[in-house]
């Protein structure tokens, strides 16, 4: 057996575009401003976006001692697309009452619009505002520079180390102290909606100290205290421009040693794990006499097993290498979006259940999701659009979003540090997706299903495939308020319960088991904190080709492994509930995806579940359905 | 052999006051930084040993916080024998939505339900938003269950919980629960516990399942 190739990471950055590829592409309105300094100098062009930022920031308010860019500034994720959001550091409370989200519109011409829109308060109310592109003024504004300096701090750059930093004198100490304080989250109480996305928006400029290594600080989640400590902590916890140039530190090296082959660094730890036995999953779905004479609980584990390198890999990499094809090429030569070969296509669901190769996952997933939502590049390119000019609107959903950011597949380097590109990526694509649609919102869940698309995707393309799942995965009716296509999911699940397992249905019915109870956060995490990573990698593999089914089907299996603990004549309540908590390891994960598999290809049963679902959407439209389930 | 009982306990309160957090150190009596944000709900179960010895085990419904989850909350307060509502104290907000989940457990749960508020993240007491004044007058008010607690630090936590295990009632008192209240829009679900049959004192000393 070929040795397991090394840990593949794909970072959830993509490779930005030059200024030459932006220009090919629609630009979308809200990048940085193209200031005449930017269209004149070839030497910008050559710039990545984010030191445009700020050499924009720079001439836009005559500030003459722009940084250095012999030894530029590396900005970890920094993009042009965030200079709408740098100016607005507030300098008042008034300020801070406001939205970051115009304020590309210099401090001077911002007073006539305060003056509409100081009284109104609240988030929901910068909503007409926007957006911010189409409004002609910032337009005008853009084109010739602002005559006065607005009170704007980004504009000096502060956290430059000291080879970086503008001549003394030129900035004001009180508004360098001010603005280390303001990162810190002071005097923010009341705008603590717009401060969100700001910080994050910085953070994107200005980068995280130890990106990956270190925790870092909280800024806004608890909203952090005006301590003094508080305040040095958060200012050095900027980036440093030296970050990724200096040498690892021995801790650093034996820490990314020690990464598993997915990229975590440390096994979250979870109550209850429990082994779905590898003997539950030799024998097909179908009508079987439970025992009742068993124990009521399963096997308890002590600790996750390290995830072990798939099988046959690397043969399969090359296997994968055939069977994909590039569909179509940017003007660059560059593989834009991959097909499977037609004449492959046969092969391709028998290997999918297999396992993509990881890497290749991102360009399979990719076909995948393309395939089952019947959308292509044109699409792509619109919704990445979309991404972006999203993040310079306001969502009433930004405080949750951050509150639920760092508690996001935890123990996974990419989102580690506090308001590190991982961290970031996640809050841009959880923010512009929760603007989306406005029947779903945000809803916690969310979470972790774009973290794990931000796995393999750069953060347009999560967005874009959380927009595909939304629509042609329909998991809009799983996140709606009401959750409507939860519980379609759980009466189908029943379904499947009680013509497999007569016996595991009464015996949830006996103890008042609802399927809501255990079954909600299956659906709405897509399993997400009940199954190893690497099991939900294989799950995901063949759910972007099954879709929707295939969870109910993962639903079933871990009863189907569990049904004699069920029924047990010592189960009650308590155990069964306990036990469906569980977060569950497959002893053997082939055997478990290879059953899932073979559920999902009887035929008879998959128009079943259609014909259930529809049987779901006739109780709910004749109002019957609040018997219908357990 | 001591007596066991046998109670429902839920935790409301916005998102992100430290519910999860708190169930994890009275269960566990351990502490993470950032907890995973529960969908749904969690279940989990502890007992507490009261001076007596009588063994009290609390069935633990840990709920989602977030806005979008509140529908599927009536199915885990219908029947519950005590509410512990959550508000973070540096936080005013936050107890803001804590007096509404009291005004809805006062409205719609058993009437007896015992309802504790509790006050957590005390260890940022410097940051503090909500006085202690403030809340404890609002709790006499109410006829609360009062404390503050820090699920980092451990502080007050076993204790609010056993509290709360001294007040419910010693003697298995099964109320009219059965099949109370109908079936609320997308919880969808009757209660998962049947508190006639389980309330009753149990001699067998059941290990804890967590």
């Amino acid at each position: 057996m070929e040795a397991a190739p090394a840990l593949v990471l794909v970072p959830p950055t993509p490779q930005y575009p030059t200024p030459t590829s932006r220009s090919l592409s629609s630009t979308p309105v809200s990048t940085a401003p193209p200031t005449p300094e930017l269209v004149r100098s070839s030497i910008d062009q050559e710039r990545s976006s984010s030191e445009t930022t700020i050499v924009t920031i720079y001439s836009m308010y005559g500030d003459d001692s722009p940084p250095r860019w012999d030894n530029p500034l590396k900005v970890s994720n920094g993009r042009a697309d965030y200079s709408a959001y740098q100016d607005s550091v507030p300098t008042s409370s008034q300020d801070s009452q406001e939205s970051a989200y115009y304020s590309a519109v210099p401090a001077s011409h911002r007073s006539s619009r305060r003056r509409t829109s100081v009284n109104r308060g609240g988030i929901g109310d910068d909503s007409d505002d926007l957006p911010i592109a189409q409004n002609p003024s910032i337009h005008r504004h853009r084109q010739s520079p602002p005559s006065s300096k607005p009170p704007t701090i980004f504009a000096t750059p502060i956290y430059l180390p000291q080879q970086h930093r503008a001549p003394a004198g030129s900035i004001q100490h009180s508004t360098q102290r001010s603005f280390v304080k303001y990162l810190a989250g002071v005097d923010v109480r009341k705008s603590t909606a717009t401060q969100v996305p700001r910080t994050y928006a910085e953070l994107e400029i200005l980068g995280v100290r130890g990106d990956g290594y270190e925790e870092g600080v909280e800024r806004t989640r608890a909203r952090v205290g005006s301590s003094r400590d508080s305040t040095m902590q958060a200012a050095q916890a900027l980036g440093d421009p030296m970050e990724k140039t200096r040498e690892l530190t021995p801790k650093e090296v034996e820490m990314l040693a020690n990464l598993d082959r997915y990229g975590f660094f440390n096994t979250p730890s979870h109550d209850r794990l429990t082994l779905l036995p590898n003997s539950a999953f030799l024998k097909p779905l179908s009508r079987v006499a439970v025992t009742k004479t068993g124990p009521a609980t399963g096997t308890i584990l002590r600790s996750l097993p390290p995830p072990s390198a798939p099988k046959h890999e690397t043969i399969r990499m090359e296997k994968w290498g055939r069977m994909l094809e590039a569909q179509s090429r940017d003007p660059g030569g560059n593989i834009e979006t991959w097909c499977i070969s037609p004449s492959k296509e046969h092969k391709l669901r028998e290997r999918l259940y297999k396992g993509i190769p990881d890497r290749w996952r991102s360009a399979a997933w990719q076909t995948l999701l393309c395939r089952f939502s019947r959308t292509g590049n044109k699409e792509f390119l619109h919704l990445s659009r979309e991404y972006r000019e999203a993040l310079d609107k306001p969502s009433q959903y930004d405080i949750q979003i951050d509150l639920d950011v760092p508690r996001t597949i935890s123990g996974h380097i990419l989102f580690r540090t506090r308001y590190g590109h991982g961290q970031r990526s996640l809050f841009h694509v959880l923010h512009s997706f929760s603007l989306r649609c406005s029947v779903c919102g945000y809803c916690q869940g969310m979470g972790p299903i774009a973290a794990m698309l931000l796995c393999y995707f750069e953060p347009e393309r999560a967005y874009a495939s959380l927009v595909y799942l939304h629509d042609a995965y329909r998991m809009h009716d799983i996140f709606s308020p009401g959750f409507p296509g939860l519980l379609e999911a759980i009466y189908v699940q029943e379904r499947i319960m009680q013509e497999m397992m007569p016996e595991v249905y009464a015996a949830f019915k006996d103890q008042m088991v609802s399927s809501t109870s255990y079954a909600t956060k299956w659906y709405i995490t897509l399993f997400a904190n009940s199954m190893p990573f690497p099991t939900l990698l294989r799950l995901w593999d063949a759910f972007l080709l099954e879709g929707p089914d295939l969870f109910i089907v993962v639903a079933i299996s871990v009863i189907w492994a569990y049904r004699d603990h069920i029924t047990s004549s010592s189960a009650n309540f308590e155990t069964i509930l306990s036990l469906l908590s569980s977060f569950f390891v497959p002893e053997d994960e082939n055997t478990f995806v290879a059953w899932i598999g073979k559920v999902l290809a009887d035929q008879k049963l998959r128009s079943s579940m259609k014909e259930w679902r529809e049987e779901w959407k006739g109780l709910v439209a004749a109002g019957k359905e609040g018997q219908a389930l357990l | 052999m001591s007596k066991q009982l046998q109670f429902k306990l839920v935790l409301l309160g916005e998102s992100a006051v430290g519910k999860s957090s708190l169930v994890l150190r009275f269960v566990k009596d351990q502490f993470d930084d950032y907890r995973e944000s529960t969908i749904g709900a969690a279940f989990l179960t502890q007992t507490v040993t009261l001076d007596d010895g009588t063994v009290v085990k609390f069935e633990i419904w840990d709920t989602a916080g977030q806005e979008r989850y509140k529908s599927l909350a009536p199915m885990y307060y219908r029947n519950a024998n005590c509410a512990v509502v959550v508000y973070d104290i540096t936080q005013s907000a936050s107890l803001e939505k804590a007096r509404n989940w009291i005004r809805e457990l006062q409205r719609q749960a058993d009437p007896s339900i015992i309802i504790a508020l509790c006050g957590n993240k005390s260890d940022l007491a410097a940051r503090r938003q909500v006085s202690q004044e403030e809340a404890q007058k609002y709790a006499e008010e109410e006829g609360l269950m009062w404390a503050e607690t820090s699920a980092k630090t451990g502080e007050g936590v076993s204790e609010i919980f056993t509290a709360i295990a001294k007040k419910l009632p010693t003697t298995a008192a099964p109320s009219s629960r059965a099949g109370a209240g109908g079936r609320t829009g997308a919880a969808g679900g009757r209660s998962g516990v049947d508190l006639n049959r389980q309330q009753n004192a149990v001699s067998t000393n059941e290990p804890c399942n967590c």
